[in-house]
């Protein structure tokens, strides 16, 4: 059985099997940090990061609002974020929402950037209101 | 030198010509949003050309000029 599974393998889909498994790996680090661990909503976000990053945009009780991805978290949420007007339009109080941010390094972007995007686009269907179990 | 058509990312060399043409406010700019977050040159500027198109992009790679 070994020896079958070598003959088989070709390196393409083993490449695409584990950057797949890091990109999952990425939104499920988003999506099940506690909730207190996360950014809170302020005027100038002065905590947040500056470097590209994923982020995920939560609810204390709701769970995932939003997800995406930002050149400058921090710029982009201090300029006014979608999610956060979409927030009070639904009439979520600010300490209710919070923002998961995980930074990458410029390889992990060439690496994965295809893949974050496609998964993204899974989980923003449809946009605002998805449904993903949080883990606290 | 790879071209950027081969790799999908902006080739190192061509960045750094680029840059050389631009006025000297904007490429310091480049320069030091480069050291301030760590990466390298070309993918500052690849982001920045990235962003002009499509606002949730980051790469060449993931960046749809026509998203809604």
């Amino acid at each position: 059985m070994g020896g079958l599974l070598i003959a088989n393998w070709n390196p393409a889909n083993w490449n695409l099997m584990t950057t797949e498994k890091e990109a999952q790996t990425i939104l499920e680090t988003l999506v099940n940090q506690s909730f207190e661990e996360c950014q809170s909503v302020s005027k100038t976000f002065s905590r947040m990061t500056t470097r590209s990053s994923i982020y995920a945009v939560r609810h204390r009780t709701e769970g995932l609002l939003y997800i995406g991805k930002a050149q400058n978290p921090k710029t982009r949420f201090a300029a006014g974020h979608k999610a956060l007007v979409w927030s009070w339009i639904q009439g979520y109080k600010p300490d209710d929402v919070r923002i998961a941010v995980y930074s990458m390094d410029w390889q992990t972007w060439v690496t994965l950037s295809l893949e974050l995007e496609r998964l993204i686009l899974r989980a923003t269907e449809p946009p605002f209101n998805v449904q993903i179990p949080m883990g606290d | 030198m790879q071209s950027t058509k081969q790799i999908q990312h902006l080739d190192p060399s061509v960045a750094r010509e680029f840059l050389e043409n631009l006025p000297e406010h904007i490429r310091k700019a480049f320069y030091d949003r480069a050291a301030e977050i760590d990466y390298p040159i070309e993918a500052v500027l690849e982001m920045a050309i990235s962003y002009s198109l499509d606002s949730e992009a980051v790469t060449f790679a993931d960046c749809k000029p026509n998203r809604s």
